[in-house]
C-alpha cells in the first residue's frame, strides 16, 4: 500500500495487492479483480504483472485466463522460467495441446538436467499424436542417465521404458515394438512383470503368431488366475473359443487342475455347456458355493438365465439341495450333526428366493425367504433379500422395516447401515435415513451426517437423497395445485378461516422446501464432478516427476469423459427435469416463492412451532457448514425470475448467447453442453431439452438424429420425434426453420413424415408406437407417458396399459410419478 | 459371473471410493485415490463381475451401464478392492522399502469366496515385484475378526504391535506386517498342486480327438496342437 500511495503507476504493486486480496479473508476480499484488471490493463507489458495475473486466475481456477496472462508474461521477457510449468500444467487443464507442447519444451530447454522435464516433453508429443518425436525425446534421455541411475530411480526408468514402447507400437510398428519390449525386459529395468507380458502377448497376436501369444497368456494365469479376460484372451489364441463345446470343456478342465481355487475356469464352460453337461457342471458350482456359504452364489450364477432352458436346470439343483437338507434337519436332532445344518438350508432357501426373484414370482420368492428367516434369525443377508422382494412389491415401509431389521442385527457393519438408509430414501423417509446414515459418519462439528457425505463426495446419498425429495416435490406441487384453485377468489369472499390459511402457508413453504432441496442435491453432485474435474490439475506436475505417465494419460482419458457416467447422466437429467419444470412455469413458481400478501396473524406460539420446525429442518438439510442458502431457494427464484425465453430470436449459435443472461440459465446450457455425448441417449435428451426451452430446434434436431444413431428403436427417440412434431406444426414457428426440419429429417425419419402428411393425428401416434415403444419396459412406458401429455390419444393411452401389465409394482410407482 | 480379479484403473476409482464409503468407516476423497494411483499405478486391484455372453441366450447381456456409482462398465460392478501404496513418510525410521495397504474391502454379499485373500496376494505380489518392497505392514482394527483371520492365518502376517486409539472413534489397531519373498508369493503356487509347465499343449488330446471339427481346424493352418 505504501508504494502504491506513493506511485499509484507502479502497478507490480497494484496487481499484487490484488493478488494478496484474493488469497486473504479481508472484506475487501471481492475487490481483488478491479486491481488485478487496472494493472492488467494499464501495465500489461510488465512481466510481473502477467505473472501475478497468472497467478491470480489460477487461484480462481480460471486456466484459461491464466494461461493467457502466463504466457504473455513470457511473451514480455520474463526471467522466470518457472512460469512455464505453471502454464502447462492451465494448458492441460484446458486442453490446449497445440501449445502445451511449446511450454513444455521451453521449460525443457531451461531445465534440462531433471528427467521428468523429459518425460513432460515426450507426454506432450504425445497428446498431439507425434510419437515418433516422443521416442527422440524419451531416447536422449536415456541415454544421458545411463550409468547414472541411483536405485530411487530404478521406478520411473520403468514407466519410461514402458512409455517408450507404447509410443513406438502407436506409430503403428508391431514388430519394432516387440523387439523393443524384449530388450527392455532383458535389461531388467522393468518392474511391471504384468504390463511386459501383456503388451507382449497383444503384439504377438497382432503379429499374427498366436502360438507364441498363448504362452504368455498362459504365463499371465500363473499370475493371477482370477482374471477372466485372460481365459478369453487365451482361447482366442489358441482358437477354441471358435470349437465345440468339448473342446473347450476338455481346455478348462486342465485349468481348473492348475488353478483349483480360480473362479473363471469353473464358471465359463457354463457359458457355453448344454444338456446333460451343463446340468452337471452347474451343479457341481453351484452346490459347491452353497456348502461354502458364499452369500452371492445366485448373482453368480444369474447371468446363466439369459438362457430360459437353464432356469430349470438351476432350479432344480437348489432345489433337491433344499430338500434335502430339509429333510436332514427335521430327522436329526443335534445341531452340529453333518446330517442337519440350518445354515446350509437357510443359503439354499436363500437362493431359492432370489430364483424366484429373478423369474419376477414375488410370492413364492417371499415365501422361501420367511422360512429361511424362520429358521436362523440372525443371518442379516437373509433380510436384505426379503426387504428388496418387498421394495419389488412396493410395499415399501416392510421394505425399509426390514432393512433395519438387518441393520439393528450387525450395528458395526456399514455396509447394511447403507442399504437401511438407501431403503429409507426410497420410501421417501428422509429424516430417517440421515438418521441412519449417520451412525457412521464423522459428525463432530454437525448434527448430523449430511455435511460429511457431501465432503466426502458421497454421491450414492446425494442422488438418492435427490430424487427422493424430487417425488415428494412432486406430491406436495399436486397438493398445491388443488389448493391454489379458486384460491383467490375464496380469499376475496372471505370464507377462510385462520386454519386454512396457515395449512396453505405451511404447504407452500414445505413445496418450496422440498423443489430447492431437491434442486439442492442435484447440483451438489455435479459439484462432486466438477472436483474431480479439478482434482487432475496437480497431477499436470507430478506425475512427471514420479514418471507414471502411462497412467497420467489414461487420467486425461477419464476427466475427458468424466461427465457422460451413467451416474452423472441420472443426476444430470433429474437436474434439467426440475429446472425446466421451473422455467416452463415460472408465473406458478413465482406465486410459491412470494410471501402472502395480508397478514397471518400468527399466534406466538405458531410463530415458536415454525420457527422450531424450521432449524429442525435446516439441521436436517444444511449441507455444509456457512450454507447461506439451504433451501436453494436464492436459485429457484434465478429460474422463476430468469428472462424470457424468446426475449431475442437468433437463429445462429445455440444456446451459447444466452450465456450471460442470468446464472440459472447458463448453468443449465453449461450442464447441457458437459453431457453433450453423441453415443447417450440421457445426454442427447438433455441437449435437446434444453435447445427446445430456447427455440432452438435445428439443435433439437441434430441431438435427436444423434440419438436415433445411438439407438434407432429407443423410446426417447419416439418422444424427442413428438416434440419436435409440436413445434413444427406451431404457428409461431418460422417457416425457414420448420422447412429446415422437415428437410433434415427426411433422413431418419422419411416413413414417419409420410404418416404425417395424412393429418391423422392417431396414424402418427401408431406409427410412434410401433418404431419406438415396442419394448415392455419402464423407458417404453415413461416416454409413451409424457407424450400422451403434450399429444393426448388413444393410441397412447392404450399401449401404455398394455406396458403397464408386464410391469413390476416397484417400477409402477416410478411411473406415477411422471403421470400427473 | 462370477468374478474376475484385475489390476484396477482410473476408471474404478469412483467406484472403488463408494465401495469404500458403503462398507468402511475411514473414508476418502477421490483425490487420494488419484493419488494412489498415479504414484504407484500397479499396487491396487479391484474384484468386479462379469456378464458374458451366453451360447443361445435368449436374452442380451445389459445394453447399457446401470446408473449406480458401483458399475464401471456393462454388467460390471466393483464388489471389492485393495489400496495399496508404498511407504512415503518421509518421518520413517525404517528407510528399506516397504508397502502398505491403505484400505481393503470386499462388499459383504460378496464374501467367503477367497475374494480378499485373491485381491491381497496380488497386491502383494506386485508391491514386491515392481517396487522390491521387502515386507508389507496394515492396520487391522481390534475387532474385524474376518480381516484378522485373513491375515493371520491366511496370508500368516504377524502381529507387531497394539497400537492405542489408531483408528478415529478410539479403537486399537493390530499393526502387522508380513516379509515378501516374490518366489513365494506367486498368486497362483497358493494352493495349486499341478503347476503349468508352459509347455504341453493344453486340451486333452483323447478328450478332442473325437472332435471332427477340431479335427478338421488341426489340419488347418493354425496347427496348435501339434
Amino acid at each position: 500500500d505504501g508504494i502504491i500511495q506513493h506511485n499509484p503507476k507502479h502497478y507490480e504493486s497494484v496487481s499484487l495487492k490484488g493478488l494478496a486480496l484474493s488469497n486473504s479473508d479481508l472484506p475487501e476480499k471481492y475487490d481483488a479483480l478491479k486491481y488485478i484488471e487496472k494493472a492488467c490493463k494499464e501495465g500489461g507489458t510488465d512481466s510481473v504483472v502477467c505473472h501475478i495475473a497468472g497467478l491470480y486466475y489460477r487461484g480462481l481456477k480460471d486456466y484459461k485466463q491464466a494461461s493467457k496472462w502466463y504466457n504473455a508474461a513470457m511473451e514480455n521477457k520474463s526471467p522466470n522460467k518457472g512460469i512455464l510449468r505453471d502454464l502447462s500444467s492451465c494448458l492441460t487443464q484446458t486442453r490446449d495441446y497445440k501449445h502445451l507442447l511449446v511450454s513444455r519444451l521451453g521449460y525443457l530447454e531451461s531445465q534440462p538436467a531433471y528427467r521428468a522435464n523429459w518425460t513432460s516433453a515426450a507426454i506432450a508429443h504425445c497428446l498431439n499424436g507425434q510419437y515418433d518425436r516422443a521416442e527422440d525425446v524419451l531416447t536422449r534421455i536415456e541415454d544421458l542417465v545411463a550409468g547414472h541411475l541411483s536405485e530411487d530411480d530404478l521406478f520411473e526408468q520403468s514407466e519410461c521404458l514402458l512409455l517408450k514402447n507404447r509410443a513406438i507400437y502407436k506409430q503403428g510398428d508391431v514388430s519394432r515394438a516387440l523387439e523393443h519390449l524384449e530388450k527392455i525386459a532383458k535389461s531388467g529395468e522393468v518392474g511391471d512383470g504384468a504390463k511386459l507380458l501383456e503388451y507382449k502377448a497383444q503384439y504377438l497376436e497382432e503379429l499374427q503368431r498366436p502360438r507364441e501369444a498363448s504362452l504368455v497368456y498362459r504365463r499371465l494365469l500363473q499370475r493371477n488366475p482370477d482374471n477372466a479376460k485372460y481365459y478369453h484372451d487365451l482361447e482366442r489364441c489358441l482358437g477354441t473359443d471358435k470349437m465345440s463345446a468339448n473342446v473347450r470343456l476338455a481346455l478348462y478342465e486342465k485349468l481348473c487342475e492348475f488353478y483349483p481355487r480360480a473362479d473363471p475356469p469353473k464358471f465359463i464352460p457354463l457359458t457355453f455347456l448344454k444338456g446333460e453337461q451343463f446340468a452337471k457342471k452347474v451343479e457341481e458350482y453351484i452346490l459347491s458355493q452353497l456348502r461354502r456359504g458364499a452369500p452371492a452364489t445366485f448373482v453368480n450364477v444369474k447371468p446363466l438365465y439369459r438362457r430360459k432352458s437353464n432356469r430349470n436346470v438351476i432350479y432344480e439343483v437348489a432345489k433337491r439341495f433344499y430338500d434335502e437338507e430339509k429333510s436332514k434337519l427335521s430327522s436329526s436332532e443335534t445341531e452340529n450333526d453333518e446330517n442337519g445344518n440350518p445354515l446350509r438350508f437357510c443359503w439354499a432357501g436363500y437362493f431359492l428366493a432370489q430364483h424366484f426373484y429373478r423369474v419376477r414370482d414375488y410370492d413364492s420368492a417371499l415365501r422361501f425367504i420367511d422360512e429361511a428367516i424362520s429358521t436362523t434369525p440372525t443371518l442379516v443377508e437373509l433380510y436384505i433379500v426379503k426387504a428388496r422382494i418387498f421394495k419389488r412389491m412396493n410395499r415399501l415401509t416392510e421394505a425399509c422395516e426390514t432393512m433395519n431389521e438387518a441393520r439393528k442385527l450387525d450395528l458395526q457393519d456399514r455396509f447394511v447401515n447403507t442399504k437401511a438408509a438407501k431403503y429409507y430414501l426410497r420410501a421417501n423417509r428422509v429424516k430417517d435415513a440421515i438418521d441412519t446414515v449417520s451412525l457412521f459418519t464423522r459428525n463432530e462439528k454437525a448434527p448430523n451426517g449430511v455435511q460429511d457425505l457431501h465432503l466426502m463426495q458421497c454421491y450414492w446419498f446425494l442422488i438418492e437423497s435427490a430424487e427422493a425429495y424430487g417425488r415428494l416435490a412432486r406430491e406436495a406441487l399436486r397438493e398445491w395445485r388443488k389448493v391454489s384453485v379458486g384460491w383467490d377468489n375464496k380469499k376475496k369472499s372471505q370464507e377462510i378461516d385462520h386454519e386454512t390459511v396457515m395449512t396453505r402457508e405451511h404447504l407452500r413453504k414445505k413445496t418450496l422446501h422440498l423443489v430447492g432441496l431437491t434442486i439442492k442435491r442435484y447440483r451438489a453432485i455435479v459439484k462432486v464432478f466438477e472436483e474431480y474435474e479439478d482434482d487432475q490439475f496437480d497431477f499436470h506436475h507430478y506425475s512427471m516427476r514420479k514418471g507414471t505417465s502411462r497412467t497420467y494419460l489414461t487420467m486425461l482419458d477419464w476427466e475427458d469423459r468424466l461427465y457422460h457416467q451413467p451416474i452423472f447422466l441420472r443426476a444430470a437429467k433429474g437436474l434439467t427435469n426440475i429446472s425446466l419444470e421451473v422455467l416452463n412455469d415460472k408465473p406458478f413458481f413465482q406465486v410459491l416463492l412470494t410471501n402472502p400478501a395480508f397478514s397471518l396473524n400468527r399466534t406466538k406460539k405458531e410463530k415458536k412451532a415454525e420457527e422450531k420446525q424450521r432449524e429442525e429442518l435446516v439441521k436436517y438439510s444444511k449441507s455444509f457448514p456457512n450454507d447461506a442458502d439451504v433451501f436453494a431457494e436464492a436459485i429457484l427464484r434465478e429460474l422463476a425470475d430468469a428472462p424470457l425465453k424468446n426475449a431475442k430470436r437468433n437463429t445462429a449459435g445455440g444456446f451459447a448467447q444466452y450465456a450471460d443472461k442470468g446464472t440459472a440459465l447458463t448453468r443449465l446450457t453449461d450442464l447441457a453442453k458437459r453431457v453433450n455425448d453423441e453415443n447417450s441417449l440421457d445426454g442427447q435428451e438433455i441437449v435437446f431439452r434444453v435447445n427446445q426451452y430456447f427455440n432452438k430446434y435445428v439443435l433439437c434436431l441434430q441431438a435427436m438424429n444423434h440419438a436415433y444413431t445411438a439407438d434407432s428403436s429407443a423410446a426417447v427417440v419416439g418422444y424427442l420425434y413428438l416434440n419436435l412434431f409440436k413445434a413444427r406444426t406451431n404457428k409461431s414457428t418460422p417457416e425457414t426453420i420448420r422447412r429446415i426440419l422437415a428437410l433434415g429429417l427426411k433422413r431418419n425419419f422419411s416413413e414417419l413424415l409420410a404418416v404425417e402428411d395424412s393429418g391423422d393425428s392417431e396414424k402418427l401416434a401408431e406409427g410412434l408406437v410401433q418404431n419406438f415403444f415396442t419394448k415392455n419396459n419402464f423407458a417404453s412406458a415413461e416416454n409413451l407417458v409424457r407424450c400422451e401429455q403434450i399429444e393426448p390419444s388413444d393410441t397412447f393411452e392404450k399401449r401404455i396399459l398394455q406396458i403397464k401389465q408386464s410391469l413390476d409394482p416397484y417400477t409402477l410407482r416410478s411411473l406415477s410419478y411422471i403421470e400427473d | 459371473m462370477a468374478i474376475t480379479i484385475r489390476l484396477a484403473t482410473i476408471d474404478d476409482l469412483q467406484a472403488m471410493q463408494n465401495a469404500n464409503l458403503n462398507n468402511l468407516p475411514e473414508n476418502y476423497t477421490l483425490k487420494y485415490y488419484l493419488y494412489h494411483l498415479l504414484s504407484w499405478p500397479q499396487a491396487s486391484f479391484v474384484a468386479t463381475t462379469t456378464d458374458p455372453e451366453i451360447v443361445d441366450q435368449d436374452e442380451k447381456p445389459a445394453t447399457s451401464q446401470k446408473q449406480d456409482p458401483q458399475y464401471v462398465a456393462k454388467g460390471e460392478k466393483v464388489v471389492g478392492y485393495v489400496l495399496g501404496k508404498m511407504n512415503d513418510d518421509m518421518d520413517s525410521t525404517d528407510k528399506t522399502p516397504h508397502g502398505h495397504v491403505t484400505s481393503l474391502s470386499v462388499i459383504r454379499t460378496y464374501r467367503r469366496m477367497g475374494i480378499a485373500d485373491k485381491l491381497m496376494r496380488q497386491c502383494l505380489y506386485a508391491l514386491c515385484e515392481t517396487y522390491k518392497a521387502r515386507y508389507v505392514s496394515l492396520h487391522v482394527r481390534e475387532s474385524n475378526r474376518a480381516a484378522l483371520h485373513l491375515y493371520k492365518d491366511t496370508l500368516k502376517f504377524e502381529v507387531l504391535k497394539i497400537e492405542k486409539s489408531y483408528y478415529q472413534d478410539g479403537e486399537d489397531a493390530y499393526y502387522m506386517k508380513l516379509d515378501l519373498d516374490l518366489e513365494k508369493l506367486l498368486p497362483s503356487r497358493a494352493h495349486a498342486t499341478v503347476e503349468d509347465d508352459l509347455k504341453s499343449d493344453l486340451p486333452r488330446r483323447n478328450s478332442s480327438r473325437h472332435d471332427k471339427y477340431f479335427v478338421k481346424k488341426v489340419e488347418g493352418k493354425t496347427k496348435i496342437y501339434s
